[in-house]
């Protein structure tokens, strides 16, 4: 069976049966995987694939085990980065590196100086680094500091350092990881401009819609293993999906009918502003009943990380107030909020919502340590904590060695499981979920998006911030659309879609602010 | 996975055990080398120092006896380290403690041992917390930085002791600075009165029973209970401390507070056991700062400490004695090693760590 993924054409790279090993672990077991000159290649599989290995290895990061890199048909010994970068490959990789205190030109020409009898001659290298950059579609002041740019501009700065390098191939590993969904979508012109001028592109991802977008073809891993190459125009993300965790996964949710109870939470004119007094969200008013899914969608950055530290104590709220079960906790601490049933699943699992340095079992009680189960007024049990987490493994089936590992060492699906597992084996009646599913893959996400619907049909009530507007619209009951800190738009998830969502979230469109208020507050019917 | 907890204990063995004893090892060699230069043999300089420590249990005793200090000045440095806090305060803490100690065995002289003793000790111990709370307090509410903080309360602590001395608590007629001597309620009793091998008069005094009794409760306190397990999410990770309800402000400030108590029970060992029974700020000098490396020899745990102290009180007892057999190497030389070792100490983990990564990363 000959289907056509394109491999008989002249590869330009070649990499034959790469073995790779680690301390335990086959991260690349005779791995084949070819580029053809002047294509877009996705490199998919979930997180520990091997993915990333492959191409370090490529780069000349890693020494291979075993195998042979050809290039150009010519077998190739790719010792370390600088011959990569003579065969003109270049890489960005997934934390840059850059100088923050370094200006632009200077990040880009490191290594690179361009200098006339010793002296730097910084004024053909900033015309260098304009034109590389139009050329590709965008502009860029070559004197601006590094630490003053945003996320977005420096991956653009870290691309032209490679191409200054004149590179003809780019790796890229997950290049959209850390972008908001504008930065992703100048990052589409920019690969595909790059395209257009003959580079080469190798992409290392587990977003699957980011592969139908933008490669011709795509390599999918698991285990260390290649387990096929497709054309993309002749497979489908569900075939993808399947490939990458070796099992049929539902790309999309069963949301059933869930009966609505009492409300939950009744939040009226929330205001939180910043160290300078600016207000960053500005009189939210929002109810939440039971079995229901209250999503807000938004670019990040709109509030709705402060809306949301605020809701569950972290910060504090400069005005109104928060009612939940008729209680008025407007001003409760987050030990006060685990206490009365709301939990918190914080956007940011490394830097809020785990210690990683911490065993898992440690991790299991962060935030409800000062329960009487697991703790008296001095003392904590041990033994509590210990049941507790043993079990929660076990219902959740976070893959662990044992409860007293490290979670540093656990994968990051694996890690974002127990930080979902925790909030949910203490039975929260309001969960708060902030990037549910932020940088895990297919199969995870799966599982959280189940455990999170299973939740919604016990009568539990769900507010949901995400930025992919793919799962808001798959879990939610109703929709607001969050823009400089105020709703612009209340829907009902059944009756909106994808594009009139994205037409609120950049303000361009605006509903009746009295309307949004009584919609948000669940005073009103948003059918029809 | 398995590999990871193999690489786990690897990355234990090497930076807890390995590097220490290299760190220790190397130090000793550079010492030999300069003794050698100044014409001695160090082989007999080295076994002198053994035998005078290990030799017989009046060595071992003092050995203890000199250690015993140190212990408490590296606890302070380690245990605000668990918090994320550098603690450069000991030695002021010390001072602050030690004044305290002596107030009370000298003011409330009518309480019988052991209670006085206790009350003495606890005295100590909040002194130090006190003088170890403000920069906490500095640090929680303007921001200042607790490194400069502690550094300055030391030289305020050091000038306000001598002060209360030689003002306050001082008869002119003495010709030292001292403070009035303390009541027989507060003494130390000597080893040798509970366990029957050191010898009789031993100057090794049952604070060195409270130094594993205070190993232990740290061990226990960072562990075992609440408090510990807030201090050190709180040092380990400030952002998820908050997100899990914990006041990370209170808790900076009170494990600074504990640091400097700990500090606080350096000086005990000389004000309360056998010998002159008075505050004498001469003798006490810079073991707060030494204090910062044996808490980083003993890699920030308790029985590491232990250890790592009694290295520096078998140094200083050896160099104490074994002056009288060589008198060509100067005592100095015993100090030259101790900084040698710390040097060594952090240039070894920081190989360590680099061998680390490499293994991680050729495979």
């Amino acid at each position: 069976m000959a289907e056509d993924n394109g491999t008989e054409m002249d590869p330009l790279i070649s990499m034959e049966g790469i073995c790779k090993r680690f301390p335990g672990v086959l991260a690349n077991d005779a791995v084949d995987f070819s580029v053809k000159d002047g294509e877009i290649h996705a490199l998919v599989g979930e997180n520990g694939a091997g993915k990333t290995t492959l191409m370090k290895i490529l780069y000349g990061i890693y020494s291979k085990d075993g195998g042979q890199i050809y290039f150009e048909d010519e077998p190739v010994d790719i010792e370390d980065p600088r011959a990569a970068n003579e065969l003109g490959i270049g890489m960005v990789h997934q934390h840059f590196m850059l100088v923050p205190p370094l200006s632009v030109v200077d990040n880009i020409t490191l290594g690179r100086e361009i200098a006339n009898h010793g002296i730097l001659d910084r004024e053909q290298a900033k015309e260098r680094i304009r034109t590389l950059a139009e050329d590709i579609g965008f502009e860029i002041d070559p004197e601006a500091k590094v630490a003053d740019l945003s996320v977005g501009v420096r991956q653009r700065i870290e691309i032209l350092k490679v191409l200054f390098r004149e590179a003809e191939v780019l790796i890229l590993d997950e290049p959209t990881a850390v972008l908001t969904p504008q930065e992703v979508e100048s990052l589409y012109d920019i690969l595909n401009n790059l395209q257009e001028q003959g580079k080469t592109i190798i992409f290392i991802t587990h977003k699957l819609n980011e592969v139908m977008d933008l490669a011709d073809r795509v390599t999918v891993m698991r285990d260390g293993e290649q387990v096929g190459t497709k054309l993309v125009e002749n497979t489908s993300k569900d075939e993808l999906a399947n490939m990458m965790v070796g099992r049929e996964v539902l790309l999309r949710v069963e949301k059933e009918e869930s009966e609505k109870g009492n409300e939950l939470i009744h939040a009226e004119d929330l205001s939180v502003t910043d160290d300078e007094g600016v207000e960053i969200v500005q009189d939210l008013s929002f109810s939440i009943r039971e079995g229901e899914v209250f999503g807000i969608a938004g670019v990040q950055g709109n509030g709705q990380t402060e809306l949301i530290e605020a809701l569950t104590g972290i910060e504090e709220f400069a005005s109104g107030t928060v009612e939940i079960e008729g209680n008025d906790l407007t001003d409760a601490d987050g030990q006060e909020l685990r206490e009365e049933g709301v939990g918190h699943i914080p956007e940011d699992r490394l830097d809020r919502g785990l210690i990683t340095d911490f065993t898992v079992t440690e991790n299991f009680v962060l935030g409800y340590h000062t329960f009487e189960r697991y703790s008296g007024r001095i003392f904590l049990k041990p033994k509590e904590m210990d049941e507790h987490a043993e079990k929660a493994v076990e219902d959740f089936d976070i893959k662990t060695p044992s409860t007293s590992t490290l979670v540093e060492s656990l994968s990051g699906g694996n890690q974002q499981k127990l930080i979902v597992a925790r909030e949910l084996s203490q039975q929260p009646n309001l969960l708060v979920a902030a990037q549910p599913t932020r940088g895990i893959d297919v199969g995870a996400i799966e599982f959280v998006h189940e455990r999170l619907m299973e939740e919604r049909a016990k009568g539990k009530g769900l507010l949901l911030v995400s930025s992919e507007l793919d799962e808001i619209m798959s879990l939610s009951d109703r929709i607001a659309v969050i823009y400089e800190g105020e709703f612009t738009a209340v829907f009902d998830a059944n009756e909106t879609t994808k594009e009139e969502l994205g037409a609120y979230m950049t303000g361009s469109q605006r509903q009746d602010e009295d309307e949004v208020r009584r919609k948000a507050l669940g005073e009103v019917s948003l059918q029809g | 996975m398995n590999s990871e907890s193999r690489r786990d204990l690897l990355f234990n063995v090497l930076m807890n055990g390995v590097a220490p004893l290299v760190a220790i090892l190397i130090a000793f060699a550079i010492g030999g080398i300069v003794i050698a230069f100044l014409g001695t043999n160090p082989f007999a300089f080295f076994s002198k120092m053994i035998s005078l420590n290990f030799g017989s249990m009046r060595g071992v005793s003092q050995m203890i006896y000199r250690a015993t200090p140190y212990f408490f000045t590296a606890m302070a440095l380690s245990f605000a380290f668990k918090a994320g806090l550098f603690n450069i305060g000991a030695e002021g803490q010390m001072f602050i403690g030690g004044i305290a100690i002596a107030w009370v065995g000298f003011t409330f002289t009518g309480i019988p041992f052991p209670i006085l003793f206790i009350l003495a000790l606890f005295a100590g111990f909040l002194g130090g917390a006190f003088w170890g709370a403000i920069p906490g307090y500095l640090l929680v509410r303007y921001g200042a930085h607790e490194v400069i903080t502690t550094i300055m309360l030391n030289y305020i602590a050091i000038a306000m002791v001598q002060y209360l001395v030689q003002n306050h608590f001082m008869n002119p007629e003495w010709g030292i600075p001292h403070t009035p001597t303390v009541a027989e309620g507060a003494y130390a009793p000597s080893l040798d009165k509970i366990i029957p091998w050191f010898p009789a008069g031993t100057r090794a005094n049952i604070m060195f029973i409270v130094v594993i009794i205070t190993a232990v409760i740290a061990l226990l306190l960072l562990q075992r209970t609440r408090l510990g397990y807030e201090i050190r999410a709180t040092g380990l990770n400030p952002g998820s401390a908050e997100y899990a309800g914990i006041n990370i402000s209170s808790r900076s400030i009170m494990t600074m507070a504990i640091s400097g108590g700990f500090a606080g029970m350096a000086t005990a060992n000389f004000i309360l056991g056998p010998g002159s029974h008075y505050f004498l700020k001469s003798e006490y000098g810079g073991i707060g700062f030494s204090g910062i490396a044996v808490g980083l020899l003993g890699r920030n745990n308790p029985l590491g400490i232990i250890l790592a102290a009694i290295l520096f009180g078998f140094l200083e007892n050896g160099a104490l004695g074994v002056q009288l057999y060589f008198p060509n190497v100067p005592r100095q030389i015993v100090e030259i090693m101790q900084a040698i070792i710390l040097i060594i100490l952090v240039v070894v983990i920081e190989l360590a760590r680099r061998f680390l990564n490499r293994l991680q990363k050729r495979g």
